[in-house]
């Protein structure tokens, strides 16, 4: 199909409706709105809800009614309006329902600023809510991977019955990129959702029940090693990234969205020189990409993890390097954008030191 | 020659531009409760919470001390002021977004809990700051950003009247609506404040005063007009006046 | 061209970049940037390479706050309109949301024979990729802003991957709704990269991307 050029939040706002989208409920926040605006006007046009939330702790138990009752759901947002998801969402994976949820991320901490940020990375991947939950996120760098990943949330959602998150800080979700709206994306063979509580059980002959409660604690264990399954399938086979130029790279620099765009740019730059560097894309952030660092090959010596924030996703860096590569970190924060010459200049601080 | 000074900026306010839009009454209210603060001798005790809105800055104008709450969330963050700090005379300024989308628990039960406090609401029924999206107190048929083809009462009810809604609760003392869009209804404004502010000198409970306001940039309309749709539009749906006067005993009923 | 440009479309149809281009090539007096649509990329965020080149920046209450959404809206924004000394592009936010904006300065213009109000067109975005769809999108900015559109401009791009034949598959449809509304294709802007020897509808501009980053 031909290519179109669109902003990202517009853009991943038309791929949830042609990702089967049915309802959206959502609050406004900067740098999200062209989302709630886009779906206002065109959920009505294909039949399908939209409503303007009071709150995102509103929204969010919004999504949670309606993916309970068997629809496909979307909310999206900015970093302190996911902050105020983070109970909804805990209930959500509790109650083993699939939603989408959309997090444009901006500056904190508190009400901090609305230029782009990667900050919301342990928001995200530890789970601000209570308990132990996981939730798969994508952390896409253009506007093609994130159409195409948003499509496919849907069904990933719908297969592990559990919230999958759309992570991108917001430079995505305003910059503007040409896009295929329609390429083609995996689908899954998905069961019928038996357990919905459609309100259907004079048809159904039996009651559907959508609760997170177990007060028998063995029960809740259960139930918790039962998820528990389900996470390590996810670890297993959700695990995406990129690998770019590492056959012979010296220092391996790990970085996902927009902080991948600049350093696969300083990536260009540096090997027109003959500096051997290359990059670890994670494109999911949870699962981290573990496997990415399995088989690097014998000339690395430096993983450089950036980020548009202090040293979050470094830490999970750290946790899979296990003391075998030297450590170096760089990050901007605050919604402060690095530029291409800053990540050379980091690059260049590490090649040709040793192991 | 004798001088006499007709007109002098109150100190209430920080000497500075205030950055609202030409035209925009946010600036006209600002006034008001630095000239009461100032005229009441308040600014010495005051403790102002600024909400999120386009009047999020507003700690930089009220001319004393000065929180800023997360959104909706100023009337919360004034109990726990007023709590500790009983004798410190506590304000938020709270657009509709604010107070009666996502603040609507915090101000009910700051009003319930008949806290010591003054609400300045500012009612301009729509998101300002976010660029013009549906509030819920924009008037059917509205066209806003998130209600491209009007607000329609099926998906997202009528129009909410706070003062109204307040005046149903039994702990709130002092309640009223008042407009700014002209010289008469400024200084009726005026003294609404002054009134709501003795309210809680007089440690009488709850006080709010609603103000009728403008968004000409996101309603599309000069200051002018927006003020002549504002009287043609707004006030027929939100009347002014006092809602609820709990001073000269009970009110309840 | 005429002393006053106003630009409008919708997001993404290349509005800021075309002020930008405009207010230098042109050696235009000021850019007033009244976009409250947008938080990032707009032509506020380049005051420095404005300034530098003589065009006087004018844009929200509280400067230099390039990375605030606060819509404040500047009352100087009005100078061009009653200064007829002063040239001025304005660069309004997309669709018809950020051409309302311009209902702030009704009652100041007083030379509507000096402005034109100009709508920016990229076929590739969906919003505008048939004639009629371009009509109702200039019928819906005029009610916003209650000025008249006086000209369509072709910035019909995929970015980077913007060919001739992209321009010219632009211009047909273009054409075609200037045809239907008797509104004339005054510009024609053509990405930097491109180097054609073509010419297209209206005056042919080179554009340079100033607000795009080079990685993006
Ligand atoms: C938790 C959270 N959600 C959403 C926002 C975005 N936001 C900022 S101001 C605002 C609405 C402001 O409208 P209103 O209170 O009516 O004030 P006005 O600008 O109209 O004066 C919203 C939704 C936010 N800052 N925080
Ligand atoms: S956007 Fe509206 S409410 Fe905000 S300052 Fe401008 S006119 Fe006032
Ligand atoms: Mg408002």
């Amino acid at each position: 199909m031909a290519k179109v050029l669109m902003k990202g939040n517009e853009a991943m706002a038309l791929a949830a409706i042609k990702g089967g989208c049915d309802a959206f409920f959502g609050y406004p926040i900067t740098p999200q709105n062209e989302i709630p605006e886009y779906l206002s006007y065109h959920m009505e046009e294909n039949n399908r809800i939209f409503v303007q939330a009071e709150s995102e702790v509103a929204a969010i138990n919004m999504v949670y009614g309606a993916a309970g009752s068997g629809a496909r759901v979307l909310t999206s947002s900015s970093s302190p309006g996911i902050a105020l998801k983070q109970e909804g969402i805990s209930y959500i994976v509790g109650s083993e329902l699939p939603c989408v949820i959309i997090n444009v991320m901006r500056g904190g901490p508190g009400l901090g600023g609305i230029q782009p940020s990667q900050g919301d990375y342990n928001q995200i991947t530890r789970g601000g809510g209570n308990g132990d939950y996981h939730l798969i996120a994508f952390a896409p760098e253009t506007l093609q991977e994130t159409v195409d990943v948003v499509k496919e949330s849907f069904d990933l959602a719908d297969y592990y019955r559990n919230p999958v998150m759309i992570a991108v800080d917001g430079l995505i979700g305003q910059m503007m990129e040409p896009v295929d709206m329609d390429k083609e994306i995996p689908q899954k063979d998905l069961p019928a959702k038996t357990w919905a509580a459609t309100g259907e059980s004079g048809k159904r002959g039996s009651r559907n029940k959508i609760v997170s409660l177990h007060l028998d604690p063995y029960d809740l264990e259960k139930h918790n090693l039962k998820l528990k399954e389900k996470y390590d399938k996810m670890v297993e086979n959700e695990q995406r990234y990129e690998m770019i130029s590492i056959e012979d790279a010296e220092v391996v620099i790990v970085a996902y969205g927009s902080m991948a765009r600049i350093a696969r740019s300083a990536v260009k730059a540096l090997r027109e020189e003959g500096v051997k560097v290359g990059i670890i894309r994670p494109i999911t952030i949870w699962p981290f990409p573990e496997k990415a660092f399995e088989n690097l090959p014998e000339s690395v010596h430096t993983l450089l993890t950036l980020e548009m924030s202090l040293g979050q996703m470094h830490q999970d860096v750290k946790i899979v390097n296990q003391g075998r590569y030297n450590l170096a970190f760089y990050g901007r924060a605050g919604g402060v954008v690095p530029e291409t010459d800053e990540i050379i200049e980091q690059v260049r601080k590490y090649v040709g030191g040793n192991k | 020659m004798k001088t006499q000074t007709v007109y002098k900026p109150t100190d209430g306010l920080v000497k500075r531009d205030l950055s609202y839009c030409p035209g925009c009454t946010h600036g006209v209210i600002h006034k008001l409760v630095g000239e009461v603060l100032e005229e009441k001798g308040l600014l010495d005790t005051g403790v102002g919470v600024a909400s999120v809105g386009c009047s999020v800055m507003s700690y930089e104008f009220f001319n004393c001390d000065m929180q800023q709450a997360a959104h909706g969330r100023a009337p919360a963050v004034a109990t726990g002021i007023k709590r500790v700090r009983p004798e410190s005379t506590v304000f938020t300024y709270q657009g509709d977004g604010d107070l009666a989308s996502i603040g609507m628990a915090e101000i009910v039960h700051a009003a319930h809990r008949g806290e010591n406090i003054t609400v300045i609401f500012v009612n301009n029924a729509i998101y300002g700051m976010t660029g013009g999206q549906m509030a819920p107190t924009t008037l059917i048929d509205q066209k806003t950003s998130t209600s491209p083809r009007g607000r329609k009462q099926k998906d997202a009810g009528l129009p909410l009247r706070m003062s109204e809604l307040l005046a149903t609760v039994p702990g709130a003392t002092y309640l009223e609506r008042v407009s700014v869009h002209d010289p008469k209804h400024i200084r009726k404004a005026k003294k609404a404040l002054e009134k709501a502010f003795e309210v809680q000198t007089q440690k009488q409970g709850f006080s709010m005063i609603e103000f009728v306001s403008t968004c000409p940039v996101n309603w599309g309309m000069t200051p002018q007009d927006s003020l002549e749709w504002a009287v043609d539009n707004l006030i027929p749906y939100y009347p002014l006046g006092v809602y609820k006067d709990a001073t000269k005993g009970d009110d309840n009923g | 061209m005429k002393r006053i440009t106003i630009l409008t479309g919708h997001y993404g149809s290349g509005k800021s970049e075309i002020a930008v281009n405009l207010a230098i090539q042109e050696n235009l007096n000021c850019l007033i940037d009244l976009d409250i649509i947008n938080p990032y990329f707009r032509s506020r965020s380049v005051r420095g390479l404005l300034e530098s080149n003589g065009v006087e920046l004018i844009e929200s209450t509280i400067e230099n706050a390039a990375g605030s959404d606060l819509p404040f809206i500047s009352s100087k924004g009005s100078r061009p309109f009653v200064n007829r000394d002063l040239s001025a592009v304005y660069d309004l936010g997309g669709t018809k949301h950020g051409a309302k904006v311009m209902m702030q300065f009704r009652d100041f213009i007083k030379y509507p024979e000096d402005i034109d109000f100009l709508v920016v067109v990229n076929i590739y975005r969906p919003e505008t990729d048939r004639a009629n769809k371009i009509i109702k999108m200039i019928e819906e900015l005029e009610a916003s802003s209650q000025i008249r559109v006086t000209g369509l401009i072709n910035n019909s791009n995929l970015m980077e991957y913007t060919d001739e034949s992209m321009i010219e598959a632009g211009e047909q449809i273009i054409q075609e709704a200037s045809q239907l509304t008797g509104v004339p294709i005054v510009y024609t802007f053509i990405e930097e990269h491109l180097k054609t020897t073509k010419t297209f509808a209206g005056e042919n501009i080179i554009l340079t991307r100033h607000l795009a980053k080079k990685w993006l």
